[in-house]
């Protein structure tokens, strides 16, 4: 009688961590890191010793320590797009290129119409300006995206789920076979959730260590001209297809 | 009394084409006179162009109107104003040129419109070109444009 009473004390404390563990929808839903959107914040799945923070206790958000500095200084991802005609982006690509890694960046993308950089966010305006000084800017603009709270929330979600790893690592010790594969089970699903935030929370790391400029040597932000009627006669006439037929 | 109205008439059919503005322009540097046509045209070795023509002042309006009414015309139709230059030609007449970038068969191309108000007309000279190209060529037509006047 007492090998069943030993079972049920395990086998219930795995249900209630699988319970806390695996939320119906959400654990099923995650994604894993590399197809998720950096700019999708998630909720957290469960309360936990900093759900009070993310929900707004303040006694909870007080920081203190090295968590103050992380409150203090918000983990901004900058990203700026800039549309430059120049006369030879060959040179230009290439003194980009060259800016960027003198100044600890690097190129993600370089094609005949576009160059994309990762340089430090100290380096952002430099070159930017090194671009825009390269030719007539058709269009300037800079995207700036508080990541904070979401790594925040990352940073909860993932101490949350390792604290129920620890919890039912500390089940095997009392348990019978079937409890075992359970937790082993249960251990199995949350190290490959643990996995996936971790990898979410590196890539919205790293979003803010670097600033990401989109260069593009080709204005394409209409492909096609749209046909608007103005109500003087002649201003209708003006196009380009006209104005080449006619000449 | 018919009879004279009848050759009055046919005098005016037949002027009209010969009274339609003309105007002058020195050729911009680079840039060749093109074809046998009444309007200005001039075209350069690597095809960029540079022509006339004469629209009706209607409603009557002033240059300011007609600069603004083009913008607005031609950024609602998806052109991208890029630079725009309002100046006083060597004969007094008052110009406003706007500059746009629009894609065309693959690349940027620049269509720059310069009106010039004369009375009921509208002188417009427009240039066109390959935006790399246009760039090289813009400062000397910008140059030749202050010699634009109506031919006497």
């Amino acid at each position: 009688m007492r090998a069943p009473r030993r079972s049920i004390g395990p086998l219930a404390a795995v249900g209630m961590a699988i319970a806390v563990a695996l939320p119906p929808a959400a654990a099923q839903a995650d994604p894993p890191a590399d197809k998720v959107a950096p700019a999708a914040p998630k909720a957290p799945d469960r309360p936990t010793g900093d759900q009070k923070a993310i929900d707004g206790d303040p006694a909870a958000r007080r920081p203190d320590g090295a968590a103050a500095k992380a409150v203090d200084d918000r983990a901004t991802s900058l990203t700026a797009t800039i549309v430059v005609k120049v006369v030879h982006p060959d040179e230009v690509r290439k003194a980009a290129i060259a800016r960027a890694r003198a100044a600890g960046g690097w190129p993600t993308l370089v094609t005949d119409g576009e160059l994309h950089l990762e340089v430090p966010p100290a380096a952002l305006a430099a070159t930017v300006d090194g671009l825009a000084a390269a030719g007539i800017v058709l269009q300037k603009s800079l995207q700036r995206v508080d990541r904070t709270e979401q790594i925040a929330q990352l940073h909860a979600r993932l101490k949350s789920k390792r604290e129920i790893l620890e919890r039912l690592r500390t089940f095997f010790a009392d348990s019978d076979t079937h409890s075992t594969l359970r937790i082993e089970q249960s251990m199995t699903h949350l190290v490959s959730e643990i996995e996936a935030l971790q990898g979410e929370l590196n890539v919205a790391e790293a979003s803010t260590r670097t600033a990401r400029v989109q260069a593009s040597f080709q204005f394409h932000q209409r492909q096609r001209i749209t046909y608007v009627r103005s109500p003087f006669e002649w201003l209708n006439t003006l196009d380009i297809d006209r104005f080449l037929a006619e000449f | 009394m018919s009879a004279r109205l009848a050759v009055f008439a046919v005098c005016l059919i037949a002027c009209a084409p010969a009274c339609a503005p003309t105007y002058h322009m020195d050729a911009p540097a680079g840039f060749v006179r093109y074809g046998e046509r009444k309007g200005l045209a001039f075209i350069t070795a690597d095809g960029i162009r540079v022509r006339s023509r004469t629209a009706r002042n209607y409603p009557k309006a002033d240059l300011a109107f007609w600069a603004d009414a083009l913008q607005r015309h031609l950024v609602a139709r998806g052109y991208l104003l890029h630079a725009k230059q309002c100046f006083k030609t060597a004969a007094g007449l008052d110009g406003c040129t706007a500059e746009f970038v629009l894609p065309h068969a693959g690349e940027d191309w620049v269509l720059a419109e310069t009106v010039f108000v004369t009375g009921d007309d509208l002188a417009v000279v427009e240039a066109a070109g390959p935006f790399d190209r246009y760039k090289k060529a813009s400062v000397d037509i910008a140059k030749a444009l202050l010699s634009f006047s109506l031919a006497p």
